[in-house]
């Protein structure tokens, strides 16, 4: 269980870098639409 | 707004400007200078060539500094051809459309994503999955896969740089796609591809993370000879070093960190000759 809970931690990370960078790239797309 | 006025602001952001880098350099700086006043009288050709010890005085960063020489090369030999062909082909021959769009949005997550993740994937996939254990193999992968998005960004900016009329005009010569990538857009991206490569593997070198949870070793008194070896890196002693209560040993982990700026600075040195004599090439 040990050496698995290493991977549901990594896990969590890399879904909360994921929906940083999904907001990111939606705020950018907006911001591009509303300049252009 | 009046003349006086626009003439004041912009007077006012240079200053800000200005002030903002010179801070930046003052605390680059001091952190330099502290780390070579720190680890200037322990840089000698021994403690290079010396293997870690528990004394203080008779360790050195043989087997790190061997083993990060190894990290580098095989990484950027992973890392190149993948991450120059995969751009390639999104950017050459992939269709525009919904999957290519959601393939470039996961790209620039993977760059964005922690060292660790990578660790964790190298951990299950090459050092358990793969069974290549704790070698410098596993350890190279792992990097090349913590880079692999950075070069696939980067090579892709490069080859939209190169102007359409470099395509067409070779295409119209009767030249075939493969031809006119490879012999026209390449060597034109190239000083860009360089550039890319240089910032991934300057990021790779510094990387404790990804190598700590794969299993690098801590202590090494061996130097790698092969692929297969088990290894330690520069950054891993430094972290070592560092944790080790006695001042002698700090001392030892800022003359590593002197070794690995001088290694880093050179690679770029090299890389930046490079590029520079791929750009001369092309303009004579």
């Amino acid at each position: 269980v040990g050496y698995r809970t290493i991977f549901a931690v990594g896990m969590l990370l890399f879904l909360g870098t994921f929906a940083l960078n999904v907001v990111s790239h939606w705020l950018r797309e907006r911001y591009r639409r509303m300049a252009g | 707004m009046s003349a006086w006025k626009a003439s004041r602001g912009d007077r006012l952001l240079q200053g800000a400007g200005l002030g903002v880098l010179v801070i930046a350099l003052a605390m680059l700086t001091l952190l330099l200078v502290d780390v070579v006043r720190d680890g200037a009288h322990r840089l000698t050709w021994t403690f290079l060539v010396s293997y870690p010890s528990r004394h203080p005085a008779l360790a050195g960063v043989w087997p790190a500094l061997t083993g990060t020489l190894w990290l580098l090369v095989l990484t950027a030999a992973l890392a190149l051809p993948l991450g120059v062909g995969a751009a390639l082909y999104l950017e050459e021959y992939a269709r525009q459309g919904r999957w290519s769009h959601v393939i470039e949005v996961n790209i620039a997550n993977l760059a964005g994503v922690p060292s660790i993740i990578y660790g964790l994937l190298g951990l299950g996939l090459f050092v358990r999955a793969l069974q290549m254990d704790r070698s410098l193999l596993a350890g190279a992968s792992t990097l090349a896969l913590l880079v692999l998005p950075m070069i696939i960004l980067t090579t892709r900016e490069a080859l939209r740089a190169v102007p359409s009329s470099v395509r067409e005009a070779s295409l119209a010569l009767g030249a075939t796609r493969w031809q006119t990538i490879w012999h026209q857009v390449l060597p034109q991206a190239m000083p860009g591809i360089l550039t890319g490569l240089i910032l991934s593997l300057s990021r790779a070198i510094g990387e404790t993370a990804p190598l700590v949870t794969i299993g690098a070793l801590t202590y090494v008194p061996f130097a790698p000879d092969s692929v297969w070896s088990p290894f330690t890196a520069l950054p891993i002693q430094i972290f070592n070093w560092v944790s080790r209560p006695q001042q002698d040993f700090q001392a030892n982990a800022a003359a590593a960190i002197v070794v690995l700026m001088v290694v880093l600075v050179t690679m770029n040195g090299l890389a930046i000759w490079l590029r520079d004599r791929a750009r001369r090439r092309r303009t004579t």
